[in-house]
């Protein structure tokens, strides 16, 4: 069942307890901590799991993002979104696996072109659909439909979150959706056109 | 089975952002997993140090930015809109009507995607639910998840019919049935403006009801349950230039959908060196030999 979207255009309506929790993490308690992890943990995995594409890479980014949170929570400020704050922590750490990644990506390649390709292994329908549906964006690509559509950020929202310019991210997103329009055209000419008959 | 119409691309957009909140994490909670490495006496590490130090001019800017953000939160045309929002009694008593149940709602969020904007209100107690407005007031859509002692009497029978059709014979229990009405969508939609929607999960197997009749089962197979006539058809597509040279992988996690009375498996192959799929949807009533 779909949740709300809690984009950067709406209101932020902090709960009262998570509100308490911060005070109570940024005064030593460390214990409170655990209430906003659990508030937010679900978004910030599955942010993680569409850029990286990976569940275990997933697993691993969203402990390092509660825990650089964590480290810098007195420098957060009240007015701010604590959501935006944390996908902002959330972007520049997988930016950073990414690159680190694309390190070893021609020395990975090659390896994989001695191995035959495995299937991803995927633990419900609903993951499956989620690579199904984000295979054919870049991980820059999949992080602005991430934010713009599913949380439903402003432009300008996710320029501050990502460090561009607003009318770029338009013009990209304005591609990428002709991306995804093309793809489902694709898609359905597969499906469509090429199936088979059953003998 | 029948061809399942190319949505437009709003629906598209709209049904991404549902899949994608519909994901679930791969345990319950990572709290105590962060909670035992806070209490590491080398948390904080050089490299911590170093990070902390760039995090720091990274923070200044969200702060700054949330300035920016919050002076555009209230834009004259959010204002507008919210001029346009019915009376909440009303929405309540249609939310009522559909479950059956009375609620309290949570504030009124904005939302906004493309030229569309309007607000939002989640159901107080329901893990997953909103109810959807648009700028004109008018209900887009209501989803809520409701307990099974929550569900409405007529619901739990049709839905206790649906389970007897899919598993005969069988106790099965649900715990959470989640409730789903949308209004607006095109003609060719494959979800119907107005239609209301009930659906469960029962182990690997997904069940939809429309207007109170089983609608669709989607069920996930193991590669065995496979029919093997029927893949060995759908791996004939590969055979030859048909597919301009597409490279047919393993087969993964087949699916088997039953709608409106037709099945039909949706095949999977690892498709290329960069681990994209190929989606081969089979285009004719399937029956497993007897």
């Amino acid at each position: 069942m779909e949740r709300p979207s809690p984009g950067a255009q709406r209101v932020e309506h902090h709960s009262e307890a998570i509100d308490a929790a911060i005070e109570r993490v940024v005064s030593g308690d460390k214990q409170a901590y655990a209430i906003i992890i659990r508030e937010y943990e679900k978004k910030i995995y599955t942010y993680c799991y569409c850029i990286l594409k990976s569940r275990e890479g997933a697993e691993d980014a969203v402990q390092e993002i509660f825990l650089k949170a964590y480290q810098n929570l007195s420098r957060y400020e009240k007015q701010a979104s604590l959501l935006t704050w944390l996908y902002k922590i959330a972007y520049f750490h997988c930016v950073d696996l990414i690159r680190k990644q694309s390190r070893w990506h021609r020395l990975l390649s090659l390896c994989k072109e001695r191995l035959s390709l495995s299937a991803p292994t995927y633990v419900n329908y609903t993951e499956q659909a989620v690579n199904e549906m984000l295979m054919y964006l870049n991980w820059e690509e999949r992080n602005i439909l991430l934010l713009r559509v599913v949380e439903q950020y402003s432009f300008e929202e996710i320029g501050k979150i990502m460090g561009c310019k607003p009318a770029t991210l338009r013009q990209r997103f304005a591609r990428l959706r002709k991306k995804l329009i093309n793809q489902r055209i694709q898609e359905g000419g597969a499906a469509n056109g090429e199936v088979a008959e059953r003998t | 089975m029948e061809k399942w119409p190319n949505e437009p691309e709003s629906w598209n957009l709209l049904h991404i952002r549902r899949t994608v909140q519909r994901m679930e994490m791969p345990v319950n909670s990572f709290s105590d997993k962060i909670m035992s490495r806070l209490e590491e006496p080398t948390l904080v590490t050089n490299k911590g140090k170093r990070l902390r130090k760039a995090f720091m001019v990274t923070s200044a800017a969200a702060i700054l930015g949330v300035c920016i953000i919050s002076s555009a939160i209230v834009s004259p045309a959010m204002a507008e809109s919210l001029k346009n929002i019915p009376l909440m009694s009303g929405i309540l008593k249609l939310v009522g009507d559909f479950t059956g149940n009375t609620f309290t709602f949570s504030k009124p969020e904005p939302w906004s995607m493309g030229e569309d904007s309007g607000m939002t209100y989640k159901v107080d107690g329901s893990e997953y639910s909103q109810v959807m407005l648009n700028a004109r007031g008018e209900l887009e859509n209501v989803h809520l998840d409701v307990k099974w002692s929550d569900l409405k009497d007529s619901y739990k029978k049709e839905m206790e019919a649906a389970l007897q059709q899919v598993f005969p014979g069988q106790n099965i229990a649900v715990d959470t049935v989640g409730i789903s009405v949308q209004y607006g969508l095109p003609d060719d939609s494959p979800i119907k403006s107005g239609a209301l929607y009930l659906n469960t999960r029962v182990n690997n197997t997904f069940i939809e009801l429309e207007n109170g009749r089983l609608h669709r089962v989607v069920k996930s197979l193991a590669n065995e349950e496979v029919d093997l006539d029927a893949l060995k058809t759908a791996e004939s597509v590969f055979v030859g230039n048909g597919l301009e040279g597409l490279k047919k992988g393993p087969l993964n996690n087949p699916l088997l959908i039953v709608q409106d009375g037709k099945e039909a498996y949706e095949f999977h192959f690892a498709a290329s060196d960069k681990g994209q799929f190929y989606h081969l949807e089979y285009d004719e009533p399937i029956r497993k030999a007897e």
